[in-house]
């Protein structure tokens, strides 16, 4: 006679601590270059340390890297920008900025793996804007806790963070929603939310806003006459309780 | 609001072919505050900043109507995200 494999597992709580975001504001801004520059400004090799912990093991992540540039123009102009992954070119765009105002690209690399090299090249139309500020972050999305089984009852995100939250200079953040799996609908929350989830093979039971559900592998500029950075970023959980059900 | 194109073509841009390309972007779309392209998806996405008025909704309706090259748009508001398969 076979043994009955238990329906429940014990009630898990996942703790997901996200690294303090590497933050740089420089004591004289540097002039944006009016043609591309060979190596960019701004660049980051993943490390282990870089990348959130967690106090259990799960089944399967993506990690996303969001990485910030900013400055200032005096005149108005266009900033030019390029993202590269390991040395290819992953994305490229501008963006208009007014006289006397900030600027902050925000850019977010989907997807990446330990040793990978990010980095960030930004110039302008103009010759008299600058850069001064960068900051980098890893954050993690479509997470899969278990392999089997696969519905999670409860699935109950007990907390979450805005993140990064950054300090230097004068910031401000737009900040989306956590988009978050219920059975077969996604729904987008801000705060501690309980529901059940199917963990979906392709989006697990969460995608961050910022460099997942948008800005995957591409990045956007806002723009200010005060805050720099004025950036882009998301809610994430900071702690999940779960007991999984076996449905196989 | 931001509005993304499948153009098909995935081919990297020179700085110089950035610049050409934003130049007659803008002579086009005059509310165009920035854009975006991947040459890893050849995704181009145009960046109306705030704007929230019912003309530029309307001729994004419009543009979606003409344009018979573009495979895929994707429309994004706020946090509202709306696409169309062509």
């Amino acid at each position: 006679m076979g043994r009955l494999s238990p329906s429940y597992t014990s009630k898990k709580t996942l703790n997901i601590t996200y690294q303090t975001p590497q933050e740089t504001l420089l004591a004289t801004p540097e002039t944006l270059p009016t043609t591309e520059p060979a190596t960019p400004q701004i660049g980051y090799t993943v490390a282990d340390a870089d990348l959130p912990a967690f106090n259990m093991g799960v089944y399967a992540k993506n990690w996303v890297a969001s990485i910030y540039g900013g400055g200032k123009f005096v005149t108005a102009g266009t900033v030019y920008w390029r993202m590269k992954k390991n040395g290819v070119s992953v994305a490229n765009g501008n963006y208009a900025i007014n006289a006397a105002y900030w600027y902050t690209v925000s850019a977010f690399f989907y997807d990446v793996a330990v040793g990978d090299v990010l980095e960030l090249a930004l110039w302008s139309s103009v010759a008299d804007s600058n850069w001064d500020y960068e900051a980098y972050q890893i954050q993690v999305t479509r997470l899969i806790l278990m392999n089997k089984p696969r519905l999670l009852a409860p699935c109950n995100i007990t907390a979450l963070s805005a993140q990064p939250a950054l300090t230097l200079g004068t910031p401000n953040a737009s900040t989306g929603n956590l988009y978050v799996q219920h059975l077969d609908l996604s729904f987008q929350i801000s705060a501690a939310t309980n529901f059940d989830s199917l963990q979906l093979k392709t989006y697990g039971i969460f995608r961050i806003y910022a460099g997942d559900i948008n800005y995957s592998n591409t990045a956007s500029v806002l723009k200010s006459t005060g805050y720099r950075p004025f950036y882009y970023r998301g809610y994430v959980p900071t702690q999940i309780v779960l007991r999984g059900l076996r449905v196989d | 609001m931001r509005l993304t194109l499948d153009t098909g073509v995935k081919k990297d841009l020179t700085d110089k072919q950035m610049a050409t390309l934003d130049s007659k972007l803008r002579t086009r779309i005059p509310q165009l505050e920035g854009w975006s392209y991947s040459p890893l998806t050849g995704e181009l996405t145009l960046d109306f900043g705030e704007a929230e008025d019912n003309a530029t909704l309307a001729k994004i309706e419009d543009w979606k109507a003409k344009v018979d090259c573009v495979k895929k748009l994707r429309f994004e508001f706020m946090e509202m995200i709306k696409e169309w398969e062509g």
